[in-house]
């Protein structure tokens, strides 16, 4: 079966319980080949829970889940030999050194370690660090030694539940760097994360998760267009009421200043305030975090 | 089996093994230089039921070796191996969040049981080894090899092997089906003191002697075995006792879910 041919992950009605708890609930995902997927949602929200059943750690309750082709259930261990996968506590025996962990694990799965310099070398892990035992690892170091796991055997498909948790700016640089670079060679990378800004930055879609239900699955740059962004007006004298323009919302006014959000055409209030004397003009570009707040404000609504 | 994690197995634990076998191989040849200066001595002083130990005998050479195997020192030297190796292996992994990681290789997880129940199979067979070949030393030294026939001896290691390997393997379907290694260790260890207890308390007590059947401790008899009598039935229970714990780990930790860990 070809990569190329077939999505990278593919989810159908993929649902787990736990008892009366639904953990996840129809959940419907198709991940290109060559993409990098972001996977946002709050604690509890059902990533770990989604990445877990991707990995066959959980048996779905129905539903059911490929990578590259393979089925989660039936073809578990040829996933195994292609997918990388960084849990959000990557764990190592604490009395070996880093280098004898990344060693153990891929003795255990045959596998080969072709990548691991270059992967050290963007995590910015060094050779002396590598030598000295993980107890004496801090949380980053950590965090870097599970990014080079997943990564040493130049898998197909990357699967990472919160990557850069823990990672200074620096390395957190770097490692955007890298899911670039690995992009260019056609890997598809699928991570959840917390932070916004990263997912904003680096993902091509974005898929966001609410109470074990998928809300939307687009690309960013579409998901962010069509939200609302913010203006701020100050004006010479009196504000006028831009309450009446089409897709003006929210309208504030405080003594000259006027604020409001807005969506779709922004002709209309362009050619508006063309008119007027304006001494000030702020219009910030709407992000990927007022789309996760609209889209949970509307679900606690 | 998975010959790659059978080698990480035994190269994590080759220190406490060699230790175990160390003290194994002493509490064997023990064996006879207690018999040889002690139970000679008192003999003569000791009634048949102060003689008496769990389903030995200290008033002859093979009946004391049957207690120097059913002593608690002996039960917990190996169960360092049986226990303390087994446990951490699944359950103990799981809490620690490693077994996690070693399940993202493609490694079946009925594979990871297998080699686990082989690592510690084969460290048995050696920490066992290290027991017999003290007491065959020992009778050497002391002058009491006509009581040990070698090749009854290799026997009694073999079945003295069976019996931890049942706990072992009990061991190894509690730690299967649990993320946190106490409740494993509280079940395995439950197990064990109720066989212990009911093997010695029917040696003391002549209303609880019909308890001892139900002790898997029981059916390793080494002073039958060194007579060149062999139990089909005790045979079958050892054999029991491997295949039920063992097969039910095999059945309820490839299915289970392993949810994130704590």
């Amino acid at each position: 079966m070809g990569a190329a041919t077939v999505p990278a992950i593919v989810t159908e009605g993929l649902s787990k319980r736990y008892g009366a708890i639904r953990a996840l609930n129809d959940l419907d995902l198709n991940v290109g080949c060559g993409e990098i997927f972001g996977f946002l949602g709050p604690n509890g929200a059902g990533k770990s829970t989604t990445i877990r059943l991707l990995l066959g750690f959980l048996r779905p309750t129905s539903g059911r889940a490929a990578i590259l082709g393979f089925d989660t259930q039936r073809d578990h261990i040829e996933i195994l030999c292609r997918v990388g996968y960084l849990p959000s506590y990557a764990v190592f025996e604490e009395v070996v050194t880093g280098i004898q962990a990344l060693d153990d694990l891929v003795r255990v799965a045959g596998s080969r370690p072709s990548r691991r310099a270059e992967i050290c070398d963007w995590m910015r892990l060094d050779e002396s660090t590598l030598r000295r035992k993980v107890r004496d690892y801090s949380k980053g170091t950590r965090r870097k030694l599970g990014v080079v796991q997943a990564l040493q055997h130049d898998p197909e498909v990357v699967i990472m539940d919160e990557p850069t948790e823990g990672l200074d700016p620096l390395v957190q640089h770097s490692f955007y760097g890298m899911l670039e670079h690995l992009r260019r060679e056609g890997k598809t990378i699928f991570f959840s994360s917390h932070i916004l800004s990263e997912v904003e930055r680096v993902c091509d879609r974005v898929a966001i998760i609410r109470q074990g239900s998928l809300v939307t699955v687009e690309h960013i740059a579409a998901l962010v267009a069509r939200r609302r962004r913010r203006m701020e007006a100050r004006f010479e004298g009196p504000p006028p009421d831009l309450g009446s323009i089409p897709g003006v919302t929210n309208v504030h006014v405080d003594r000259d200043t006027v604020t409001c959000g807005f969506a779709g055409d922004v002709q209309p209030l362009l050619k508006l305030l063309a008119t007027l004397a304006v001494r000030d003009l702020t219009i910030e570009p709407a992000r990927l975090e007022d789309v996760f707040l609209e889209v949970y404000g509307e679900g606690e609504a | 089996m998975n010959l790659n994690y059978f080698v990480h197995l035994w190269r994590r634990n080759w220190l406490k093994v060699a230790a175990v076998s160390c003290g194994c191989l002493l509490w064997g040849f023990l064996a006879a230089v207690i018999e040889k200066s002690v139970i000679e001595r008192l003999q003569t002083a000791l009634p048949p039921s102060a003689a008496k130990f769990g389903s030995g005998n200290v008033n002859t050479f093979p009946g004391l070796i049957t207690v120097m195997f059913e002593h608690p020192f002996l039960i917990a030297l190996v169960s360092t191996v049986a226990l303390a190796i087994t446990i951490p292996t699944l359950a103990g992994q799981r809490q620690r969040g490693t077994l996690e990681m070693l399940l993202a290789r493609p490694i079946r997880r009925s594979t990871l049981l297998v080699t686990v129940a082989l690592a510690v199979a084969s460290m048995l067979l050696l920490v066992l080894f290290a027991m017999v070949l003290g007491i065959l030393v020992g009778s050497y030294v002391e002058g009491l090899s006509d009581q040990v026939p070698i090749r009854e001896l290799l026997i009694v290691w073999l079945w003295s092997v069976l019996l931890y390997a049942a706990f072992a393997a009990f061991a190894l379907a509690a730690s299967g089906s649990s993320n946190r290694n106490g409740p494993a260790v509280s079940v395995t260890l439950g197990f064990l003191i109720a066989n212990y207890f009911f093997e010695i308390l029917g040696g003391f007590w002549d209303v609880a002697e019909a308890w001892q059947p139900y002790s898997l401790f029981h059916h390793f008899q080494a002073a039958d075995i060194l007579a060149g009598h062999l139990s089909r039935l005790d045979l079958v229970v050892l054999g029991l006792a491997i295949v039920i714990p063992f097969s039910y780990a095999l059945y309820v930790f490839p299915r289970r879910d392993l949810p994130a860990p704590d």
